[in-house]
């Protein structure tokens, strides 16, 4: 498993003693919480005006095949996310 | 009146504009892009009003075309009332976009669709509160149920003749200070027009939008300032500017949303997630995606060939009969005899394949299986540098490549269209692979058959990854919202299909019919013999009898012709009494590739533009030269 970068993330402003990992590290139906989104910032945007933002809760709902991409639900409605784009966002296990 | 409805994605938006649309709505561009709208005109008491309904989009930033366009639309100041459609089980986001749209100071009604989805999903709305807070109306309505649109139309003549604005409503106190200072140094500087907002403009030059920077930036030669005011958001909120505005919105449009609604019980078990279970299967789904669309397809072909041979049998003996009327065979009987065939034409792709085509692509889209093709798709487009979404487009484009040029206005980037519209002429439609089957399958063997298509998804996947080289991906990867299936309004699904049958109708049937014509008095003229003659070098190149030539024109104008004018100017159904095997792959081969037919020209024409018309009428040529060369040297070279 990856660990995830220090890089970029202010971490006195979080909570310690929480785990950090990767969108795309976790596992099916479980909650978290976006805590940053590693990516250019076309991503960030386009993530940001369907409102998924940092301190949002999503639950993955599951993997497509092959390394394809991860579905995810955020605010009561679904998005598909590139595997590429999942590895970009750092998120904490919440449940 | 100009009246525009604006909207994100899958919000209900057409539903409504298509509830009141009649059936001379139109599909138009904005000028010099291909980004397509709607414009239907409608009387309500007594304005003449016109209604566009602009393409779905998040957010009013310019980041692609659709949105840019929109909200240039929306500030030209040609819009007396914006009609904000959301979708009541999400409004949340929708807010996001509302809150922007407010900012353009425009009148405004905003419509709460999709209320009986809210309800399932336990979210009661208090919508007088909503209106109180946004300083606009806010009508509740279930617009595939036609409910609530009496009174949303009502309410946006009221506000029209008013001249009703929302309220603006503020972020936190930093940044309104940040915001209020940059709009006094641009009024220093007579940067404010009166179209756009000042307030609207200050805030999307904090958010360092990319086309209003350009735009302004001319004049605004001190972006120092703007850094510096930038800077200063940056510093206190610790994350650049852009996302702080952003950031800001979400926040504003949480406050609004908890303020005017309660969750009063748990969302209902949501069907969609029962049938995803399934069809979205981690390994199945694949399966049913294959079922699906065979069973699709043999629908389609099935209704078509129904159609279709008794039409054309009916058109064959209208031909005969005009062959009696005119008491020789001439100029009036040719003149006659084109345009019948060209009307015939029409009518063997329009009624029984594009139609059903079309109502069996707007029900998918509808019910919203589409964008879950796309999800399970994905990987395997992105390895020829495509989006999952590009699939669709490449499926249909064997039945025909018309619907799967206008399909390619699914993709949001004008790069993807252009490429996907491409790829899709390639694809053998009905009529190409009626000649596989017809010559290859029946004079050689289905195996060869079998070649032309692995053949045909290599060049394909090859084609895409050369366009994407060319056309570097403009994103990451894909970020895509997978709606509810939802069932669709039978008048919704036949509306949507009227209006793209009635564009070919139109637009390809009469340049059909004219070319056909124009063949048939070149004929008559006997130019057949100089036609044959002009293409000698190229069907000397690829070691194909003369009288070839003249089919490959035929070939131009519907697919099938080509085998049917051969067999007509070879004087034999027996082609291999006079085609050797090799060359019948050679032709059938090139008939596949080679330039796509007028009807999908006229398509591409209007999708992509008139460059990106001929480039993909000499890239088919050439592509399908090479690969003929390529069959008759290896069948030269086996000797077979």
């Amino acid at each position: 498993m990856r660990s995830v970068e220090k890089k970029g993330i202010d971490f006195d402003r979080i909570l310690k003693g929480k785990m950090f990992v990767y969108l795309d590290q976790v596992a099916e139906n479980k909650k978290v919480r976006i805590i940053d989104v590693q990516a250019g910032w076309g991503v960030r945007r386009r993530l940001g005006h369907m409102g998924i933002h940092p301190g949002d809760i999503v639950t993955i709902l599951r993997y497509g095949a092959f390394a394809g991409p991860v579905l995810i639900e955020v605010h009561g409605f679904q998005v598909a996310v590139g595997r590429n784009i999942a590895s970009r966002i750092i998120v904490e296990e919440i449940e | 009146m100009k009246i525009a409805l604006a909207g994100q994605p899958n919000c209900g938006k057409s539903t409504i504009f298509n509830h009141i649309a009649g059936y001379k709505a139109i599909t138009a561009n904005f000028p010099g892009t291909t980004v397509k709208y709607t414009l239907t005109k409608i009387r309500i008491n007594e304005y003449d009003c016109e209604c566009i309904d602009l393409p779905g989009t998040y957010s009013l930033s310019s980041e692609d075309l659709a949105e840019l366009e929109t909200r240039e639309h929306l500030l030209s100041g040609e819009v007396d009332v914006i009609i904000n459609v959301v979708d009541a089980s999400l409004l949340c986001r929708s807010l996001e976009l509302t809150l922007q749209l407010l900012e353009l100071e425009v009148p405004m009604v905003l419509c709460l669709n999709m209320m009986d989805d809210a309800q399932r999903k336990g979210i009661q709305i208090d919508f007088k509160r909503l209106a109180e807070l946004l300083g606009i109306p806010v009508i509740p309505a279930i617009a595939v149920k036609g409910k609530g649109l009496k009174e949303l139309f009502k309410e946006v003549i009221r506000v029209y003749e008013n001249k009703r604005k929302g309220k603006i409503i503020k972020f936190s106190k930093d940044v309104e200070e940040i915001i209020e200072q940059m709009i006094s140094s641009l009024e220093e500087r007579s940067l404010i027009s009166k179209e756009v907002p000042a307030r609207f403009l200050a805030i999307k030059l904090l958010e360092d939008d990319p086309f209003i920077l350009k735009k302004i930036g001319k004049s605004f030669k001190d972006t120092s300032l703007l850094r510096s005011f930038q800077n200063k958001l940056a510093q206190v909120h610790g994350v650049p500017s852009d996302q702080v505005i952003s950031s800001e919105r979400h926040a504003l449009a949480m406050y609004l949303f908890e303020k005017v609604s309660v969750i009063i019980h748990p969302p209902q078990k949501d069907i969609s997630i029962i049938i995803d279970n399934i069809l979205m299967h981690k390994h199945f789904s694949y399966i049913f995606l294959i079922l699906f669309f065979y069973g699709f397809f043999n629908l389609i072909f099935g209704i078509g060939g129904y159609i279709e041979e008794p039409m054309m049998h009916i058109f064959e003996r209208w031909i005969e009969e005009s062959r009696n009327l005119f008491i020789n065979e001439n100029l009036f009987f040719h003149i006659c005899r084109g345009g019948l065939q060209g009307i015939a034409g029409g009518i063997a792709i329009v009624l029984p394949y594009l139609v059903p085509f079309l109502v069996g692509l707007s029900f998918l889209e509808d019910i919203g299986y589409l964008p879950r093709v796309a999800f399970l798709m994905d990987v395997f487009m992105h390895r020829i540098g495509l989006h999952g979404k590009s699939i669709i487009p490449l499926i249909l484009g064997y039945g025909c490549s018309v619907p799967a040029v206008m399909a390619t206005r699914i993709l949001e980037f004008p790069e993807h269209r252009f490429m996907v519209s491409i790829l899709a002429t390639i694809v053998p439609c009905a009529a190409r692979i009626t000649i596989i089957f017809g010559l290859v399958a029946y004079f050689i063997s289905p195996n060869a058959a079998l070649a032309i298509f692995v053949l045909n998804i290599l060049i394909i996947a090859l084609t895409g990854k050369v366009l994407s080289k060319i056309y570097p991906e403009t994103s990451l990867g894909l970020i895509l919202e997978i709606p509810a299936y939802r069932i669709p309004s039978l008048e919704n699904v036949l509306k949507k299909s009227w209006f793209r049958i009635r564009e070919f109708i139109i637009i390809a049937w009469p340049i059909l019919i004219g070319g056909s014509t124009l063949l048939a008095l070149m004929e008559y003229g006997g130019l057949e013999k100089s036609i044959n003659w002009f293409f000698s070098p190229l069907t000397h190149l690829l070691g194909l009898p003369a009288s070839t030539g003249m089919t490959l024109i035929f070939g131009l104008l519907r697919k099938e012709l080509a085998m049917i004018m051969l067999m007509q100017s070879l004087g034999t159904q027996q082609i291999l009494t006079v085609m050797t095997k090799a060359q019948i792959m050679v032709f059938t081969v090139f008939v596949t590739f080679y330039i796509p037919c007028l009807a999908t020209i006229v398509a591409l024409n209007r999708e992509i533009g008139k460059k990106g018309t001929l480039l993909a009428i000499l890239f088919t040529f050439f592509i399908a030269i090479i690969l003929a060369l390529g069959t008759r040297l290896l069948f030269f070279l086996f000797g077979l």
